[in-house]
């Protein structure tokens, strides 16, 4: 009789523990409140292949007579990169191509120039021709001065790739310049026609 | 011998109590919905069933060279004081007859510098018809770089176009990567949100 009793109280009291216990583990998922759904949005951009373009070095020039050199381009409105690409010459192996920064007024004669020169891979004739876009900002002991261009690599004249030596000219004034920095980046625009 | 089993008869009345109590409770636990309080407000509860569409989105990003026109844009909202999130006063866009283009350096942080390289975004945003509803909406950007990574915040305002038509608008967004070492950027990411309402977020 009395071990019938003992394993009645040990069974009550297993289901009491067990009574007591598992509410209170799954009190936490009780207290979870659904949300509406939220307004909101996330974009990781592509990050888009780098150009066929190397940089080079840069030095500082004296030009005593005045360059004709085209300008890189038509700067758009915005203070940044934005703007409408020059085509670069379609190249048979090797060529060189000057270039002022877009928008930039014709470079004056007897002006100190930085020229930061850039090796662009023309795609063959077939192409495809990429755009892509040059930022120069150079540090002298006045300030900054920067330049921008816009490009499309265009298309060689023949079946194989070319190799263009793009420069790059910026205006450093008259006075001669004592530089202590250059910045340079480039990077693909949109399409061969605008930038970005 | 007969109080012992008045006794046992009363503890075991008891616990068979106790434990139709508990069940029973632990039933109607089981099949209730409790409200929490206080409630927990959201700024994204809803008038809108498909969230963050057509209001903003980026077009493009690229690296730069900050400028002096960059750092000197206007600031995209103003950053509430003392706080580290969402948090902010915005700036509307200026009203556009179709396509404008307008230029912005981040609230969060509110300065930037000059010759440090930076990220241009470019966003697209949609301005409402000159009878529409302006909407705020604020953007959190993370980029993570070879130099150290950075997060940068914004708030802006739709505005309204000046027509009875809408208008889209291209923000040049730039934020300062905090170097003046060229950097390597390996991931941007940005999180867009619509504020409670066009004046402040969130």
């Amino acid at each position: 009789m009395r071990i019938l009793r003992g394993r009645w109280h040990g069974l009550a009291l297993a289901l009491m523990v067990l009574l007591i216990a598992v509410p209170s583990l799954a009190s936490g998922a009780t207290s979870v409140r659904a949300l509406a759904p939220s307004h909101y949005l996330v974009i990781h951009p592509a990050l888009a292949p780098a150009p066929p373009v190397t940089i080079g070095a840069s030095v500082r020039v004296y030009r005593g007579v005045a360059p004709g050199y085209p300008a890189g381009g038509v700067q758009g409105t915005s203070p940044g990169l934005e703007g409408t690409t020059v085509v670069l010459a379609s190249c048979a192996a090797a060529c060189t191509d000057n270039y002022r920064p877009a928008s930039a007024p014709a470079l004056p004669g007897g002006h100190y120039l930085e020229r930061v020169t850039f090796t662009v891979v023309q795609p063959r004739h077939a192409g495809p021709a990429t755009g892509f876009d040059l930022e120069v900002a150079v540090l002298l002991s006045t300030g900054w001065v920067v330049g921008k261009g816009y490009f499309s690599t265009g298309v060689a004249t023949g079946a194989t790739t070319a190799t263009l030596t793009l420069r790059l000219f910026i205006d450093l004034g008259t006075a001669i310049p004592t530089i202590t920095k250059v910045e340079v980046t480039v990077n693909p625009c949109g399409s061969t026609t605008t930038c970005p | 011998m007969a109080p012992m089993k008045n006794r046992y008869r009363t503890i075991y009345l008891v616990t068979a109590a106790l434990m139709v109590a508990m069940i029973g409770g632990y039933a109607l636990a089981a099949t209730s919905t409790t409200t929490l309080s206080p409630a927990q407000n959201s700024n994204v509860t809803g008038n809108s069933p498909n969230g963050f569409t057509g209001i903003a989105s980026i077009s493009s990003e690229q690296l730069v060279v900050l400028t002096a026109g960059m750092t000197g844009s206007a600031t995209a909202g103003v950053q509430t004081g003392g706080a580290i999130g969402i948090s902010g006063a915005t700036t509307a866009l200026t009203a556009c007859a179709v396509a404008c283009t307008q230029n912005f350096k981040t609230a969060n942080p509110a300065t930037e510098t000059t010759g440090d390289y930076g990220e241009q975004l470019v966003m697209t945003v949609s301005q409402p018809l000159n009878t529409g509803t302006s909407l705020g909406f604020d953007f959190s950007i993370t980029v993570l770089a070879s130099t150290g990574n950075v997060v940068a915040q914004g708030y802006l305002a739709t505005g309204l176009a000046t027509g009875g038509t809408g208008s889209t608008v291209t923000v040049f967004l730039f934020v300062d990567l905090g170097t003046v070492t060229a950097p390597s950027v390996t991931s941007v990411s940005v999180v867009f949100n619509q504020c409670s309402s066009a004046a402040a977020c969130p």
